[in-house]
């Protein structure tokens, strides 16, 4: 395989911004995610929860509320008080309406999606009409007395409740009154002299509201009569998000301290058809506020100030018992943020805002505004790959310029694109941990990887959390593919027969006396080492140089805004 | 009909003509005129008949003649020349105002914009009138804060002119849309991270970890890089300096 004097680059800052909403979609099982600097992510479930979409954002459209509307529309709003809807195929904002009622906190689709609804700094609540290519205002409701922070449709579309600070009001959407006004309790059994803001609400079809405020209680209170039913204390902070499934019979609520709990309607007895709701799972999964949780058919999923978004698959739901049902936590970005010149030693970080131009060995920053996007160059110049939202990757002809073929399609997205430099074979990774080796001068897949095909990969490969993120060539040695995903980098010799399920993935690596050196004894193709981790970016210099950029997770978390203080004992 | 009675003139008169025969009972002269002299601005004529009555009692010369014409015509005299101050006055004020309106009527004029682009903006209105119709009353229904007018004058501006392309945008809006978005802000911090929440440090959360292992380490961010840059930039220079100083010497 080769020694490798290894170029460790651990000053890339990057530092991704808080998560601040998310919103599933039911029907096509994607989860959007917008963040605090306004990017919005798409991601899609099924497809191994691979990012497939991605909105750069901007400080001025800092979302507060994003939410799914007449079947596979984006809906955000924000603090600048415009309502933005997202184009999906072309992957731009569609338009900005403003909605005139100042800062706009909280918006929330009818349940039968042709409505939208928004909360205002001002305490009005207003009703927009979904039209097919915009939205047009239809009218106002009874405007209240402090900012609206939460809003929650009943099921059949009659009623809305409204969380706001102190209270909660119910209104009745044909005639836009206010029918009860609660009040909230600023402590749990107690006075305080903080308001209590009422973070989130939901509305079940049994006429139950359920809200959860800064003081750490989640409360029952009952819509016809206007009283509070029952009330649990749960944290010590805030609880700032609630999300209910689609049978209500379970909900999610996120706490600033970092923990979520799941509640689930459960009989009293174990043969009585009485039921309540009972507090059952504390997951701990974040250090930060959770700002936001949502509630999948067979998942919770939630995310926060300390940018992970993270996917808990509930026991119970999950039919098979497989790798799926583990927990999934997502943190790395799973695109490509770094390239590498080989002939100048330079490495292009992207940020934001800005492009940072490193060279290795001395420092230098520079700065420019760009895009990116998928694509492959071949070195030589002449063919160009890329992929898009359609399927299949198309090969260009870059000196006709004109499409010389494409990549029959495949049903998961692409992360992956690289092209060999002498055999100008396309290498493809996708989402579910596929690689596929394209020819492009016989515009077939080569024999290597039909065989590998019909072999299938090894189970742990393909249990592998995060995507690959790059893939590269050596120059000398044709034989071996380069690639890497945040955890691991894998030289693939296709010389070297291919690992069967039952030999062993991973070998041990003896250690040597240079730390930079790595040397592998093994008999198959598959050479894995796990030694830098987690890694944004590798790649090889030249034939005797890598450079690897890693991140450390402690790094990250070292700049991210304060968190609930926990008292433990002894400290 | 206003008669101006010229009582006030009277009163002083008289008591100086008292003061001129005797000091005490001058005093009381110019007393008992002045009283007299007050509480008769109802009576129209003859004052003169009071002085008289003062004077007897000093000399006994005749008190002076005077013919009821004379006083009539001095009377006549004194209405004529009030009347005369009143329509001065009158006539000065109404050219204040006057002049008053003109600079008003020509600061208004400065304002508007110029007669060039009126004429364009009426002629072209006259054309699309039944649009505006229609987008007016959509931006009424939309807009019923106030701002809705505003808005209509920048749909205005934007459809005219066709053949350039710009916004007109209000910045009074603009500050209060900024004020308010940096209002909202200020809220959620202040709610999140403000004075009442139990708020730590990174650097504390990471390092409670620490202090509960079997051997206690020390915290996650154990140095503090940010302290003194001051006093080390300082340093940093005069060692500089000094080193400089160092080498020239033993040149010397």
């Amino acid at each position: 395989m080769g020694e490798f004097k290894v170029h460790r680059v651990r000053f890339f800052n990057y530092v991704p911004s808080g998560i601040r909403c998310v919103a599933y979609n039911n029907q096509s099982n994607r989860l959007a995610v917008s963040r605090t600097d306004g990017t919005v992510e798409i991601y899609n479930l099924s497809a191994n929860y691979f990012q497939e979409k991605f909105f750069p954002g901007h400080e001025s459209r800092a979302t507060e509320a994003l939410c799914w509307a007449a079947g596979q529309r984006l809906f955000s709003a924000g603090l600048n008080g415009e309502i933005i809807e997202y184009d999906l195929q072309a992957l731009n904002v569609k338009y900005a309406m403003d909605a005139f009622g100042g800062p706009i906190w909280s918006m929330t689709a009818s349940p039968s999606g042709s409505q939208l609804l928004v909360g205002c700094e001002d305490g009005s609540v207003k009703l927009f009409q979904i039209t097919p290519d915009k939205i047009q205002f239809e009218r106002n409701f009874d405007r209240q007395k402090s900012r609206i922070l939460s809003l929650s449709w009943h099921p059949s579309g009659t009623h809305i409740a409204a969380g706001s600070i102190d209270y909660i009001s119910v209104f009745d959407v044909k005639s836009g009154s206010t029918i009860h006004k609660m009040i909230v309790d600023r402590q749990y059994m107690g006075v305080s002299k903080r308001k209590c803001i009422v973070w989130g609400v939901a509305f079940l079809s049994d006429g139950t509201v359920i809200s959860v405020d800064s003081a750490g209680k989640v409360q029952f209170w009952d819509s016809a009569t206007g009283t509070l039913v029952k009330s649990h204390l749960i944290a010590n902070a805030d609880v700032q998000s609630i999300a209910v499934a689609d049978q209500e019979d379970s909900f999610v609520v996120g706490t600033a301290e970092g923990t979520i709990f799941h509640f689930q309607l459960l009989p009293v007895t174990s043969n009585s058809n009485e039921k309540q709701w009972v507090r059952t799972k504390p997951f701990q999964h974040h250090t930060h506020d959770v700002r936001t949780v949502a509630h999948s058919p067979t998942a919770l999923i939630s995310g926060g100030t300390d940018t992970h978004l993270v996917i808990r698959p509930l026991m119970e739901k999950v039919e098979v018992k497989n790798y799926d049902a583990a927990l999934r936590k997502i943190t790395f970005p799973h695109r490509r943020l770094i390239s590498c010149s080989k002939k100048r030693q330079l490495l292009l970080f992207q940020f934001t805002h800005h492009l940072e131009l490193w060279r290795l060995g001395s420092t230098v920053a520079t700065g420019t505004v760009e895009a990116m996007c998928l694509l492959a160059v071949s070195p030589d110049g002449s063919w160009l790959a890329a992929s898009g939202t359609s399927a299949g990757v198309r090969v260009y002809n870059v000196k006709q310029l004109k499409l010389h073929c494409t990549v029959p399609a495949y049903n998961f997205p692409v992360t992956a694109l690289a092209i060999a430099p002498d055999t100008n074979n396309l290498v493809i990774a996708h989402s579910d941990q596929q690689v596929f080796e394209y020819s492009i001068p016989d515009k077939q897949y080569t024999e290597w990887s039909r065989t590998v095909q019909k072999q299938g990969f090894h189970h742990l490969w393909l249990q592998r959390d995060t995507p690959i993120t790059h893939i590269s060539f050596h120059p000398k040695r044709p034989m071996h593919i380069l690639l890497h995903d945040a955890y691991m980098f894998c030289i693939i010799d296709k010389s070297l027969p291919l690992p069967s399920d039952k030999t062993l993935l991973y070998n041990p690596l003896p250690p040597m006396n240079e730390s930079d050196v790595v040397r592998r004894r093994t008999a198959h193709a598959f050479k894995i080492s796990k030694i830098y981790k987690p890694l944004l970016f590798l790649d090889l210099l030249d034939e005797r140089t890598l450079v690897a950029v890693e991140r450390p997770l402690d790094d990250i978390i070292a700049q991210l805004p304060p968190p609930i203080k926990k008292k433990k004992f002894g400290t | 009909m206003v008669q101006l009675r010229p009582r006030a003139s009277r009163a002083p008169a008289s008591a100086e003509a008292m003061v001129d025969e005797g000091q005490p009972a001058s005093e009381e002269e110019a007393e008992h005129g002045l009283l007299l002299g007050q509480p008769s601005s109802g009576a129209a004529a003859e004052p003169l008949e009071e002085d008289e009555e003062g004077d007897d009692e000093f000399d006994d010369e005749a008190p002076e003649e005077l013919t009821f014409a004379s006083a009539q015509a001095e009377a006549r005299e004194e209405e004529r020349r009030v009347r005369e101050t009143v329509r001065r006055d009158k006539t000065l004020l109404k050219e204040k105002r006057k002049r008053r309106e003109e600079l008003f009527i020509e600061q208004k004029k400065r304002k508007l914009l110029p007669d060039t682009i009126l004429e364009k903006l009426t002629t072209a209105s006259q054309k699309c009138n039944l649009i505006f119709l229609v987008n007016l009353q959509k931006k009424n229904e939309d807009c019923e804060k106030g701002s809705g007018s505003k808005k209509v004058k920048v749909q205005k501006v934007q459809s005219i002119s066709q053949n350039k392309s710009y916004v007109a945008l209000r910045l009074k809006d603009q500050d209060l849309r900024d004020s308010r978005q940096q209002a909202a802000q200020a809220f959620i911090h202040n709610s999140l991270y403000g004075p009442g929440t139990n708020r730590t440090t990174v650097n504390k959360f990471l390092s409670l970890a620490n202090k509960r292992l079997p051997v206690k380490k020390a915290a996650a961010q154990f140095l503090n890089n940010a302290w003194g840059t001051q006093k080390k930039q300082n340093a940093k220079k005069f060692k500089r300096r000094w080193m400089l100083r160092r080498m020239k010497t033993p040149k010397k």
